[in-house]
């Protein structure tokens, strides 16, 4: 379950990376607000699935207002990337605050939906939940449509154009504003969607956009900034080496993922599939 | 009546100067200080993650004060509370911490929810002789890491673990224990003392799964708690990765092998997990609200707070109350704010708030008091929002604490006279 979500969410931090050269530091929040979207809409309407959909709409629409209204400010100016920085990062402060004001108490409760709630099946001593089934499912259909979207459409086209030399992209007429909104949208979307599934196993709380968000840092690292199957192998391997570490050595759970990036630094910097000179970008 | 001369008047001005410098305006002093509030200082972290837990607290003191200021305050001067955010920061917390003693000229330092925070202010209170007590859990009652004007009222880890280890023996759940808990030193002293406990009860010790702090999927820890085969498994997990860990336990269905139990817990953690998620893990808490059909004074309390933050107050929230009220009223008695003489009253204390009799022992300054064992209602059995557990059993005394001379003190000397 772990690295699906860790996909999820990396792989809007990834590609807004990519085409906008952002360290997103307010990436995390848009997971935590999917997940409070997801649970004011099943707290009004009764309607998990409902939420599947309001979540993502929701919170991308809200993506569209930051990158809109405080992002498009920075770019251009000198020292943007740093600029970007700051400024994601004061989101990432203010907004978890703004959501303890609004919403009280720290954690909203958020079952699993009645119909996944079974055991399906038994793997070893574990009883496997028809409720991580859905999760892995969801991600496993939603990649290839990702896939899709980033490489058989105009917009994927402009993307990963961008991503790659942004500058000529501009020169060649396109309009690269519409396109970066479009994109960080998409990564909030994205984010909130991975909220949304993972809050019936989690608390609902405030801060956990934070805690995430260093884990998916990492999975970008390890698999290469801007990278959509960097994204997918990097979520999976650090989700499989939490799990694997948590099941064999426990004691060492707390350091694998930060030794698996110090790693992969150390013998190719661009990470897994990372384009040469990205980071250094 | 004769006339006064110049130098009678003089003689006379003479007199009642010498007389006022030697008493130190006495009269004057009294009614100026009579006008002037004693400061309590607080520190506790209105901002960050603690923010809510934090206003919870505040109207536990806030009640505390009010009771206080209405039998009359201290040496007849009212008690005014003056508030700093520690942003849950270190650094931060004692910086205001000094404010309060340095600029504000606070009597007393209270406040604290986490461990950082509590080094932090004893760190300010131990260096300018001002007391400090905790709202959190005590947990800095070894030698060599306190002084003598720290205190304490909540529960400390020890009492916390060997209360549930307590209940499991009296209740006969079973001889085999194993702990699941976060990869971090609050949770590592519950190991030592439910490893202790074990020994004294003839239980069998099988170890700890640890899970980093801040745990998502807490799924991959739980084959190796189930591959231990014990009969009580304890979990010592706070906040959210006690939300998600008591989900995950749940839909592991460990609960059918094993009995859970929370090593300690918190109202809004039931509340942020959802009816029913909690139902059949037993729980340790401070007090927890049912004890209003118990005492009278904590059914005012529950009143009270209700009406200040239409909630029911936490268990950590009336072990607020009763840190500022054992401080205040024991001011009053001693009729000073003396650092030292108040720390000396304050050594032995006993005292009763809102549930059973407490006691602060001498030599550690450890609260003795009961630990309330609860279990987890099905979300069909609870009455109202909050009607999470039932009371099983209050396991306290001295049985439960680390004995002073395990921390490295004295036992026959109050603290004061060792550090």
């Amino acid at each position: 379950m772990n690295g699906c979500i860790l996909i999820l969410v990396a792989l809007g931090l990834s590609i807004v990376f990519g085409l906008m050269g952002i360290i997103n530091f307010a990436h995390g929040i848009f997971y935590m607000l999917g997940a409070y979207a997801g649970w004011l809409t099943v707290h009004l309407t009764g309607s998990f699935w409902l939420a599947l959909l309001v979540a993502p709409v929701t919170v991308g629409a809200l993506g569209v207002l930051v990158e809109r209204g405080v992002l498009t400010r920075i770019y251009g100016t000198k020292n943007a990337g740093f600029a970007g920085v700051l400024v994601t990062y004061g989101l990432a402060i203010m907004i978890p605050d703004l959501v303890r004001m609004t919403f009280g108490r720290p954690g909203k409760p958020f079952a699993v939906p009645a119909e996944l709630s079974a055991s399906l099946f038994k793997l070893g001593p574990t009883d496997v939940n028809a409720y991580r089934v859905f999760i892995v499912g969801v991600t496993a259909v939603l990649l290839p449509l990702l896939w899709l979207l980033l490489n058989k459409t105009n917009l994927g086209l402009v993307i990963r154009a961008g991503t790659s030399d942004n500058g000529m992209v501009q020169l060649l007429g396109i309009n690269v504003a519409r396109t970066w909104t479009a994109t960080y949208a998409l990564g909030a979307a994205l984010a909130a969607f991975a909220g949304v599934i993972t809050a019936p196993l989690v608390a609902v709380a405030p801060e956990m956009g934070g805690l995430i968000l260093i884990e998916c840092f990492i999975v970008t690292v390890v698999g290469g900034m801007g990278s959509f199957l960097g994204a997918v192998v990097g979520g999976l391997l650090i989700g499989e080496a939490l799990a694997l570490t948590g099941m064999l050595y426990d004691v060492l759970a707390d350091v694998v993922i930060y030794l698996a990036m110090g790693a992969v630094l150390l013998l190719r910097p661009r990470g897994l599939f990372g384009q040469e000179g990205m980071s250094e970008e | 009546m004769g006339h006064a001369t110049r130098r009678t008047v003089l003689k006379g001005l003479a007199g009642v100067g010498a007389a006022t410098a030697v008493s130190g305006f006495p009269f004057v002093n009294r009614l100026a200080l009579g006008q002037q509030p004693i400061k309590l200082g607080v520190v506790i972290p209105q901002t960050g993650p603690m923010a809510l837990e934090s206003q919870e607290m505040l109207a536990a003191t806030q009640i505390a004060v009010e009771d206080v200021n209405a039998e009359g305050g201290v040496m007849g001067r009212k008690i005014e509370l003056v508030v700093r955010d520690s942003e849950f920061k270190p650094e931060v917390a004692k910086r205001k911490a000094t404010e309060l003693v340095e600029v504000e000229k606070a009597a007393f330092l209270v406040g604290a929810i986490v461990g950082f925070e509590g080094i932090a202010m004893a760190e300010v209170g131990c260096k300018n002789d001002v007391i400090v007590s905790f709202f959190g859990q005590n947990f800095l009652t070894v030698k060599g890491k306190m002084c003598k004007y720290q205190f304490g009222n909540n529960l400390t880890p020890y009492q916390t673990a060997a209360a549930a280890a307590r209940f499991v023996d009296a209740q006969k759940l079973g001889k085999k224990w194993h702990m699941l808990a976060n990869n971090y030193s609050w949770p590592q002293m519950f190991e030592r003392a439910y490893s202790l406990v074990a020994k004294q009860v003839g239980a069998e010790w099988t170890g700890v799964t640890w899970a980093p702090l801040g745990t998502r999927d807490f799924l991959p820890f739980l084959p190796k708690v189930a591959a231990a085969k014990a009969d009580v498994v304890f979990i010592t997990t706070w906040a959210a990765d006690q939300v998600a860990c008591a989900k995950q336990v749940q839909e592991f269905g460990l609960a059918r092998q094993a009995h859970v139990i929370h090593s300690i817990t918190e109202l809004t953690f039931a509340e942020a997990a959802g009816k029913g998620v909690y139902e059949n893990f037993y729980s340790g808490m401070p007090w927890y609200w049912h004890l209003k059909d118990k005492y009278p004074a904590a059914k005012k309390y529950y009143d009270r707070h209700y009406a200040l933050r239409k909630r029911a107050p936490s268990g950590y929230t009336a072990s607020t109350y009763s840190t500022v009220r054992v401080l205040l009223d024991t001011a009053r008695e001693v009729k000073s704010l003396d650092t030292d003489k108040v720390t000396r009253a304050l050594e032995g204390r006993k005292f009763q708030y809102l549930k059973g009799p407490e006691e602060i022992r001498a030599c550690d300054h450890v609260n003795i008091q009961e630990v309330y064992l609860c279990k987890g209602k099905s979300a069909a059995a609870m009455k109202d929002a909050w009607d999470f557990y039932d009371i099983v059993q209050a396991v306290g005394g001295d049985v439960v604490a680390e004995s002073c001379e395990g921390e490295g003190f004295d036992p026959k000397k109050p603290l004061s006279q060792q550090i």
